[in-house]
């Protein structure tokens, strides 16, 4: 009679521990189904994201105004569900990540990208500037969350330039004085003045906000600082002329130096192999046409100081490819 | 007859002790079925969705190339604005430039083991190789030739392509053959 | 009798078992390996017609007095001559003629046309469906006309 008894209880354990497992087997299929639906999204998003946006962006011809596309509006980029977008640029290369590269990314070739290392959106602003210096090198796309607000501090110095910056509508921006400046959360302070803030200024101002950058632009010396971890980078050096400012936007849609500063050697690597090009393509040209009124190999020469590093000839080039005469432009 | 009637009951009562593990046992077998099934079913849409990915990333090395003619090495440009053409003095310049050891390396990293050629169609073929000596009057163009020894597969490519001479303003159709190796 | 019974039962087991199985092949064919709406060749399609259309659309055309195909089209759309011909009629002969030199195997038939606002000129009608593509065109004057350019 005892025995029998124990024979039930040795049931009741069996039924609860077969039945635990195989609960438990279905439970955990449901957490892994989940999973591989996240990881078919990616791959959805990637496909969308980075081939028909990134990449149809990158080759799109665009005037100098460039291109914008406001996630409101009826063509806005909008993907119906939240996804983590990364940025991370080492070396000579940089990927979009999407949820941390776990199942997709893409690989930029010649596209350059500026936006924030990580953001978390279901819509994207974006802005596409090509970047001539002073040839066509390619198209720089910026990319925003579209709850950030950006807010260009200036100075009685950097007044005039900042109130006459021109960025794309598709972006909320305010410009303020330094004194006036009250920020909330999804913030992007962008500050133009003659000194960089002190670090205590930035850690009052960010206050609780989770969601707040900082970015510090000296126009004189032509350096970009970020506040990363409670302090300022190290400056970063961007190249502008006269009239393409693409270097400096991209401080403003960065948050990270080392993105920014790989950002800007990439172009600059990019521009230099252009360069290269143009400059024995003037040579061809020189040889083509002999006309001595056309000056090829002083473009020619330029050209290649240029891909050597000089950049600073880039206004001296843009004078020089003046086709006259019925010249070929060289550019 | 009692005792016919206690084993009667006894057999019935085994009887549905039977039935009853009989079906335990079913719902157990079928449950195992059902996880082997699940599980299956886990990889293979895991498997799928890589496979997707890779698709993806072939995809686009394809319409990479299909677009070539928009990359600044070889785009038309005139003062400073792009057009919709290749530049053939540029063709002529990079397939010279692509023998030097550090773009050989750079471009090697972005295409790989590839042929691109690109051959005049239209007014007219000519099948003189284009070099800087017979730049005025050719109609072939190896942009780039990197075949490796020993290739498993190979794909191939092909679009038309706007071409412009620039020492005579003309424009010439061509098409743009690519043969991507796989080793 | 008894024995029967158990083997009846037996039957119906299996049979159920067999069901089940076929049940789950088949939404494992139709579900998980279903085959892909191919998106991407899309991409492919339309980047080799639009250089397609940029290559006809650049042609010098009429050696007497030459002029760009997309000028022509402007010219066609205003109802112009090019070589003493009708624009629209020289720009029809002009791309047979390029097209058949090109001698691609991969469309047969073509379609061209031009419009500006809500004016319409074909200079070709081959195809009704198909792949399209199109550019805007700039006339040296500065107005604008949008070129059609469709394969099938």
């Amino acid at each position: 009679m005892n025995k029998k008894g124990e024979g039930e209880q040795f049931n009741w354990i069996f039924v609860i521990i077969a039945g635990g497992i195989i609960l438990g087997f279905f439970i955990m299929f449901t957490f892994k189904y989940i999973e591989l639906q996240e990881k078919r999204q990616d791959v959805d998003t990637v496909r969308f994201f980075g081939g028909k946006v990134i990449s149809a962006s990158s080759k799109l011809q665009v005037g100098s105004g460039g291109a914008a596309v406001d996630s409101n509006e009826q063509e806005g980029l909008r993907f119906g569900y939240f996804v983590d977008l990364g940025y991370k640029c080492a070396g000579n290369e940089s990927t979009l990540l999407i949820n941390k590269g776990r199942t997709a990314w893409y690989k930029l070739d010649d596209e350059v990208v500026f936006m924030d290392d990580e953001i978390r959106v279901n819509a994207l602003d974006l802005w596409i500037l090509p970047w001539n210096f002073p040839f066509y090198v390619t198209n720089f796309i910026y990319l925003s969350d579209p709850r950030t607000n950006f807010y260009f501090v200036k100075d009685q110095s950097t007044k005039e330039f900042v109130d006459n910056l021109d960025i794309s509508s598709a972006f909320k921006v305010e410009k303020v004085d330094q004194n006036i400046l009250s920020i909330k959360q999804n913030s992007k302070v962008v500050y133009f003045l003659n000194k960089v803030p002190l670090r205590e200024t930035i850690i009052k101002l960010k206050g609780n906000l989770t969601s707040a950058n900082f970015v510090y632009i000296n126009m004189q010396k032509k350096e970009a600082q970020f506040f990363e971890d409670g302090k300022w980078s190290e400056a970063v050096k961007f190249y502008i002329s006269d009239d393409n400012n693409g270097h400096l936007l991209g401080a403003i849609f960065s948050n990270n130096a080392d993105n920014f500063n790989c950002n800007v050697n990439r172009a600059l690597d990019r521009t230099k192999t252009i360069a290269n090009i143009y400059s024995r393509r003037a040579d061809l040209l020189g040889q083509l046409d002999r006309r001595s009124e056309c000056h090829y190999n002083e473009i020619s020469r330029s050209l290649s100081k240029y891909a050597s590093g000089e950049l600073l000839l880039v206004d001296v080039i843009k004078n020089q490819n003046l086709a006259g005469a019925g010249c070929i432009w060289v550019f | 007859m009692g005792i016919l009637k206690t084993t009667g009951i006894i057999r019935h009562a085994r009887k549905g002790q039977l039935q009853i593990q009989e079906t335990i046992l079913v719902i157990f077998i079928f449950i195992v079925l059902i996880m082997f099934g699940l599980i299956f079913f886990y990889k293979a849409q895991s498997t799928s969705i890589a496979n997707d990915f890779k698709k993806f990333e072939l995809d686009r090395v394809s319409v990479d190339f299909i677009t070539l003619g928009d990359m600044p090495e070889f785009s038309c440009s005139k003062a400073g604005i792009r057009e919709s053409c290749i530049d053939t003095s540029k063709l002529v310049v990079f397939s010279e430039l692509i023998n030097n050891k550090l773009y050989k390396n750079y471009y090697f990293d972005r295409w790989g083991y590839k042929n691109i050629t690109i051959y005049t169609v239209y007014p007219g073929k000519n099948n003189i190789k284009c070099t800087t000596a017979s730049a005025d009057n050719c109609g072939v163009w190896d942009v780039y030739i990197n075949k490796p020894s020993k290739i498993t597969s190979k794909i191939i490519r092909d679009t038309p392509v706007s071409l412009y001479f620039p020492d005579k303003d003309q424009y010439a159709i061509g098409i743009m053959v690519v043969e991507a190796y796989n080793v | 009798m008894f024995k029967k019974k158990s083997q009846i039962e037996m039957i119906g087991l299996v049979i159920v078992v067999i069901i089940l199985a076929v049940g789950l092949l088949l939404y494992v064919r139709f579900a998980v390996f279903r085959e892909e709406t191919n998106t991407q060749d899309s991409s492919i399609e339309l980047a080799y017609l639009t250089n397609l259309m940029s290559s006809i659309f650049n042609v010098k055309v009429c050696e007497s007095s030459p002029i760009k195909f997309d000028e022509g089209i402007g010219v066609c759309f205003q109802d112009g001559q090019i070589c003493g011909e009708n624009a629209c009629d020289y720009l029809k002969g002009q791309t047979k003629d390029i097209l058949g030199k090109l001698n691609l195997k991969k469309y047969k038939n073509y379609s061209i046309w031009v419009t500006r606002g809500n004016e319409n000129k074909t200079i070709l009608a081959e195809c009704k469906t198909g792949i399209l593509t199109h550019t805007t065109i700039v006339m040296p004057d500065k107005s604008h006309y949008t070129a059609y350019f469709r394969v099938c």
